[in-house]
């Protein structure tokens, strides 16, 4: 037996211990072992066999595999050198060197058995670093297998020479380097290796969010995205990616333009805010974007704060630059021209209001997301336009939006509404009936409009030409192009052409019957028709026997065409409730406030849900309105009860007719000042103007008793301010001018021989007094403390040692406690004080309070106003303030300042009671920081001052000084040092800022 | 002297176009001789009103006292009363003429002497003083003393007075008092109604009537703003100035801007609204 033989032999029987098959595979590949790499190399490879078998379990497998590479065209030397490292692999698992050969047999199917090197370096590298961790290597050569037949030569290199330089590094980025995500096999490796180089962290962050990339931007998006990653590759990109999910929602070309643009911005943090607010921006508009972007970066350079609030739109100016830039009109800039012109068409106090929340209008109009809407008592519009490049034609959807909401009114839409819905509830399907109705209405009204105000036809049709191009061109099923005929006819635009053939007849008619309604003298009952002809073709089609028998004929809501956006959305039942009461209140007229008592015994003669309105324009309802205003009361939830002897105004608030005044708090917007940006913040708070808070008149009057004597005091005290307003008084014995008139008649009257009026003097005489004063109550949680007396007795000697003692104790405390006074009663006191002083000197003056929790929700309680008198209500208010929440001032003074100068007064003057300094949850940046709530309260102050209102702090914080000083000027601010000395303070005050 | 009166001569018929029964009551008034107050806001048509009435009752009925047949060169005395109108202003003064001193008969005493009508336009806006000179003349007595003169004039059987009062924008302080008020035949009037406000514009500017259309329509949809600063609303007075503004060929939209938007308020707010409803009222 030759030498060969037995090795054969002998390896065949130590494989066969391990697993048969393993060593049948042997003998079959011994032959062409032999003959291909001799004798030597037979026994070698034989013994490497034996070797790799008995490293362990299933370490067969890895021998199966290094057999069959036997019979490829490898090299001896090479052949050896594979078993010599597949040897190495296999310390605790089989895995690794299966994969390796594995590997290995790849590289030599696709010829590349030169970058056998570079597989081992990295192979071993891992296994030196993490020596037990079999997976991570076998992972390592499983990845490199299924790489090597699916990216190029290059690519491959680059992706070996990542794992070698990732192998010092954490184990989940090397980890990343070896996951077979299919979309792994898209990324450049080439490009991750080059990012690597500068940023290590970097081209983790890429790898790691890749997948997300490749499934959400395109080639270019992506190109682009890789140059940022490049451009700031020594950065933490983490925040970067957190800020990019909006841009995969946008649409491809925007998403490439807001990337495109970032390379405009030198800073990360910058970019990243950017991007995170891209969609904010007319992104089809580039070239708007780009100059924003560059005098943004130009003007706020050096600054990255500013930088990033210009980029976000946080700061006033970008927003102004922006708006300029866009054409874009608000609707806060128009909104009282808005409520003067809905009141001049209507002839009826409407509310006209903005949508809340302020999305990209254009971007919302487009996905059919936003509609003005009415409810027969306030009209909604958006909050602000830039739907065209032309901020005139921006204004003109505002102008024709709200004159079409008005001209339900005006073109008899609403007087009907009860006959209109009780006439479209009689169809089978009355939510298509109602659809059909106002779209032949809304049609009706714009061709009424047309002819009405010819002067605005011009906008007309460029809003009809705007709406028809955002309009979704081609529905598919039948019912939905009869429907689109409808409303294309309405707009203009030739009705039927772009139905499909089987329906162009229908089409035809429904064209034609809408023509109808542009006759000058339509009405609401030709739109009627017309919806009732139109609903029987639409509906023929939809008969079950027509179609499939099972389908429901009824429409869903989704096959509805959508809503033109400055037509908006009709609400036919809130109308109708908005309708009633309105007619009611008016047929009641006055008799309502004269005869309370009458409401509720009047007979039941009338049913509310069958009335016309009509009906109650002339009058018709009798006795019977009573009850029907409890009926209908109910109807819509509301306790009559409390009605019975209040006035008009208060029904009026309770049935919530036309102009009545949304009773719960009114939302303002305000700027606030931010320091650090150097601008301000536009719209940053939201100030919610309360008028009801909690009554305690009991409290005014213990006030007023227990106080008395300070209350004489403080009305004698400011019984001798002296009124400050000149009048012209003529006809007085001296003066500093004559009357020449008085002059003349006194020579005259000489001449003729009477005795003349010697009256002739003109003088300048303080006769009255035009002030109006706002006393602004800081109502945060501090006030709450309690004002310790230092020479009161201790509450109890402390000294807590059983059980009993600390029940006395907590008592007792808690006595003491309820017992205090408090920083809020001083600031109730004083102004209790001076406002019963007030009444009597007759200056006008109000008292409101504010507290809050961010900027979301700064609250102002408006005690009394300074047209309210002080009365059992106003006193209740006053006395009903407590403490609560935080300090934000900067909104409660712009606040005050601008109603004061709604008063009109000369002299007008904010008294500000606090007790310390403004401090608010998200007051700045930093919480810490107290600058950014000074910062801002300074520039309040200011701003008042610009505006003629004077202003004076009175704080009881005994650190004050250190605030109030920077705030405002000595003259101006006041620290009082003993707390009770507050009324008289305070009266002092108001005489110095008034008299 | 400080009084803005004029006679009128009203040789022509001055254009008057009647809303209601006030040419009616007004005649039967001055048939009794019983003094007349017209109600309204300003530039309704009040005066003219007066004017009409007086041309039909000097210039075309036979309905006078005075059969004499002597034509009076000025039927009409209207004053302009104003917050610095004294009583002396309205009944006469001595002037200086060289060295002596003349009396001159202020206008209504000229009017209580000749049977004329006398028009106190905004009799509120009057110094108390004139008002309380006016009652003797507003009852059975039908006197005015001249209190300079020391004489009482007893009026002319013709004579009659007409006061007019807006009851809009006068303050409380400036209320017409009960003793006053209730002396005379009231007669209110109201701004037209659109197609007659249209009759109206048209007839007086000189405008076609489409543009008129427009004007009233205009005119109507501000008198809804009247709570915003200008109690009035616009006077069909303004509408007319508007017409012939246009009539001159001044765009339309510009004439309402100067004639209306800027005319009634001083608000811009206010204006830019009445701007934006002419520029939809009227073609561009």
């Amino acid at each position: 037996m030759s030498d060969e033989q037995n090795i054969l032999n002998e390896t065949a029987a130590s494989l066969a211990g391990s697993n048969p098959g393993t060593a049948d595979a042997y003998r079959q590949a011994a032959p062409s072992i032999l003959a291909r790499h001799g004798a030597d190399a037979f026994s070698e490879l034989s013994r490497r066999f034996t070797e790799i078998a008995g490293t362990g379990w299933k370490a067969t497998e890895s021998v199966d595999v290094y057999v069959e590479l036997t019979a490829l065209d490898i090299d001896t030397e090479i052949l050896l050198h594979i078993g010599e490292v597949g040897l190495v692999l296999t310390g605790y698992s089989f895995e690794p060197s299966a994969n390796y050969f594995r590997a290995v047999r790849q590289l030599e199917n696709a010829g590349r058995l030169e970058k056998l090197k570079g597989l081992e370096t990295s192979g071993l590298a891992i296994q030196r670093r993490y020596s037990h961790a079999s997976g991570l290597q076998s992972d390592f050569f499983r990845m490199a297998g299924e790489l090597i037949s699916k990216i190029d030569s290059d690519e491959y290199t680059a992706w070996l020479d990542l794992v070698a330089m990732s192998v010092p590094a954490p184990r989940e980025q090397l980890a990343r380097l070896l996951d077979s995500h299919p979309a792994l096999v898209e990324i450049s490796w080439l490009y991750l290796r080059q990012l690597q180089a500068v940023g290590e962290a970097s081209a983790d962050v890429y790898l790691a969010n890749f997948p997300e990339f490749i499934s959400t931007l395109n080639q270019a998006q992506r190109a682009a995205v890789e140059a940022i990653f490049t451009r700031f590759a020594s950065a933490d990109l983490n925040d970067l990616v957190a800020c990019l999910p909006p841009l995969f929602q946008l649409a491809e070309d925007h998403a490439l333009g807001v990337l495109e643009h970032a390379e405009m911005i030198k800073h990360l943090p910058v970019l990243a805010c950017f991007i995170q607010h891209a969609s904010f921006l007319p992104l089809d508009r580039p070239h708007i974007v780009s100059s924003w972007l560059s005098s943004g970066l130009e003007e706020t350079a050096g600054n990255l704060k500013a930088m990033v609030a210009w980029v976000a739109i946080e700061s006033a100016r970008s927003f102004e630059t922006l708006r300029a830039l866009e054409g874009q009109v608000r609707f806060d800039d128009h909104s009282r021209v808005f409520d003067l012109l809905a009141e001049a068409v209507s002839g009826r106090k409407m509310l006209v209001t903005a949508e809340d929340g302020d999305p990209e209008f254009r971007v919302a109009v487009a996905e059919n997301q936003y509609f003005s809407t009415s409810d027969g008592k306030t009209i909604t519009l958006p909050n602000s336009v830039n739907l065209f490049d032309d901020e005139n034609d921006n204004f003109g959807f505002y102008k024709i939006s709200l004159f079409h909401q008005l001209g339900y009114m005006e073109f008899g839409c609403f007087s009907a509404i009860t006959r209109i819905r009780e006439f479209l509830e009689t169809f089978e399907d009355s939510r298509l009936a109602e659809r059909l109705f106002l779209i032949a209405e809304d049609s009706r009204i714009d061709w009424q409009l047309h002819g009405r105000y010819p002067g605005a036809r011009g906008q007309l049709a460029c809003q009809k030409d705007m709406a028809w191009t955002l309009r979704k061109k081609k529905a598919i099923t039948r019912s939905g192009q009869l429907m689109e005929t409808m409303i294309a006819t309405g707009l203009d635009k030739a009705g039927a052409s772009h139905v499909d053939d089987p329906y162009r007849d229908e089409a035809e008619i429904i064209s034609q019957q809408m023509m109808r309604l542009k006759a000058g003298s339509s009405t609401v009952n030709d739109a009627i028709e017309v919806m009732s002809v139109c609903y029987d073709i639409i509906k023929a089609g939809l008969l079950p026997s027509a179609l499939d028998a099972n389908k429901s004929s009824v429409l869903l809501h989704e096959e509805f065409p959508e809503p033109i956006a400055y037509r908006g959305e009709l609400d036919v039942e809130s109308v109708e409730s908005t309708m009633k009461v309105e007619a009611i209140l008016e047929a009641l007229g006055d008799d309502w406030q004269s005869e309370p008592d009458q409401v509720p015994m009047a007979g039941g003669m009338i049913d509310p849900e069958n009335m016309e309105i009509e009906d109650l324009e002339k009058g018709e309802t009798g006795e019977g309105a009573g009850v029907m205003i409890e009926e209908l009361a109910r109807e819509i939830e509301i306790d009559i009860s409390d009605a019975a002897g209040s006035g008009r105004e208060e029904l009026i608030q309770m049935l919530g007719g036309i102009g009545a005044g949304a009773a719960e708090a009114a939302k303002h917007h305000y700027d606030e000042w931010d320091y650090q940006i150097g601008d301000y913040r536009p719209r940053w708070c939201t100030l919610l103007e309360h008028k009801e808070l909690d009554s305690d008149e009991e409290y005014v009057r213990r006030t007023l008793v227990e106080h008395e004597v300070v209350a004489r005091r403080l009305r004698n005290e400011l019984n001798k301010v002296r009124p400050e307003m000149l009048r012209k008084v003529r006809g007085v014995q001296d003066g500093e001018e004559l009357d020449l008139e008085r002059t003349v008649t006194y020579f005259v009257d000489r001449k003729a021989g009477f005795r003349p009026d010697e009256n002739i003097y003109v003088q300048r005489q303080r006769r009255d007094r035009d002030v109006s004063t706002l006393f602004l109550l800081d109502m945060s949680a501090s006030t709450d403390d309690i004002i310790h007396d230092p020479d009161a007795a201790p509450v109890l000697d402390v000294e807590v040692d059983d059980d009993e003692y600390l029940v006395e104790y907590f008592r007792q405390r808690k006595d003491y406690e309820d017992a205090a006074r408090r920083i809020i009663d001083l600031e109730k006191e004083s102004v209790i004080l001076m406002s019963e002083a007030l009444e009597k000197l007759g200056d006008a003056y109000s008292v409101c309070g504010f507290s809050g929790y961010g900027r979301e929700q700064v609250d102002y309680y408006v005690c009394k106003d300074f047209d309210e008198p002080l009365d059992s209500r106003t006193r209740g208010r006053i006395g009903g303030i407590r403490p609560c929440r935080s300090t934000r001032m900067g909104a409660p003074i712009r606040h005050g300042t601008k109603r004061l100068l709604e008063t009109g007064s000369r002299i007008k003057a904010m008294i500000i009671i606090s007790d310390g300094y403004p401090q608010d949850h998200d007051y700045g940046t930093d919480r810490n920081s107290r600058d950014y709530g000074l910062m801002d309260t300074m520039k309040a102050l200011v701003e008042a001052k610009q505006q003629g209102v004077l202003t004076y702090c009175l704080t009881v914080d005994p650190s004050g000084h250190d605030y109030l000083r920077e705030m405002c000027p000595d003259s101006q601010y006041m620290v009082i040092q003993d707390i009770n000395q507050l009324p008289e303070e305070l009266s002092r005050v108001y005489r110095t800022l008034t008299g | 002297m400080d009084v803005e009166a004029t006679g009128y001569s009203l040789e022509e018929e001055p254009y008057y176009l009647p809303l209601a029964d006030e040419v009616e009551v007004f005649l039967a008034a001055y048939q009794q001789r019983l003094p007349v107050l017209l109600k309204g806001p300003t530039g309704c048509g009040k005066t003219r009103f007066v004017e009409y009435m007086a041309h039909r009752i000097y210039r075309q009925e036979g309905i006078r006292k005075d059969k004499t047949g002597v034509s009076l060169q000025q039927p009409l005395q209207t004053v302009a009363c104003h917050e610095d109108l004294s009583a002396t202003d309205l009944v006469g003064r001595f002037l200086l003429q060289g060295d002596e001193t003349v009396w001159q008969d202020g206008p209504l005493s000229r009017a209580v002497k000749e049977g004329a009508i006398c028009y106190l336009d905004e009799i509120v806006e009057a110094r108390k003083d004139s008002t309380v000179l006016i009652h003797s003349l507003t009852d059975h007595r039908r006197i005015l003393p001249v209190e300079k003169l020391g004489t009482i004039l007893e009026a002319h059987p013709d004579f009659l007075l007409v006061i007019s009062y807006n009851p809009g924008y006068q303050n409380v302080l400036k209320d017409l008092k009960p003793s006053t008020r209730q002396r005379f035949i009231s007669i209110d009037f109201d701004y037209p109604s659109q197609p007659e406000e249209t009759k109206v514009i048209a007839h007086e500017s000189g405008a076609n009537t489409e543009t008129s259309e427009r004007l009233a329509l205009l005119g109507a949809k501000i008198r809804n703003l009247r709570n915003h600063g200008f109690d009035e609303g616009v006077s069909t007075r303004l509408l007319v100035y508007a017409g012939q503004l246009i009539v001159q060929g001044i765009a339309a939209r510009r004439a309402c801007d100067a004639a209306i938007s800027k005319a009634v308020s001083d608000d811009i707010e206010v204006q830019r609204a009445i701007a934006e409803l002419a520029d939809a009222v009227f073609p561009a």
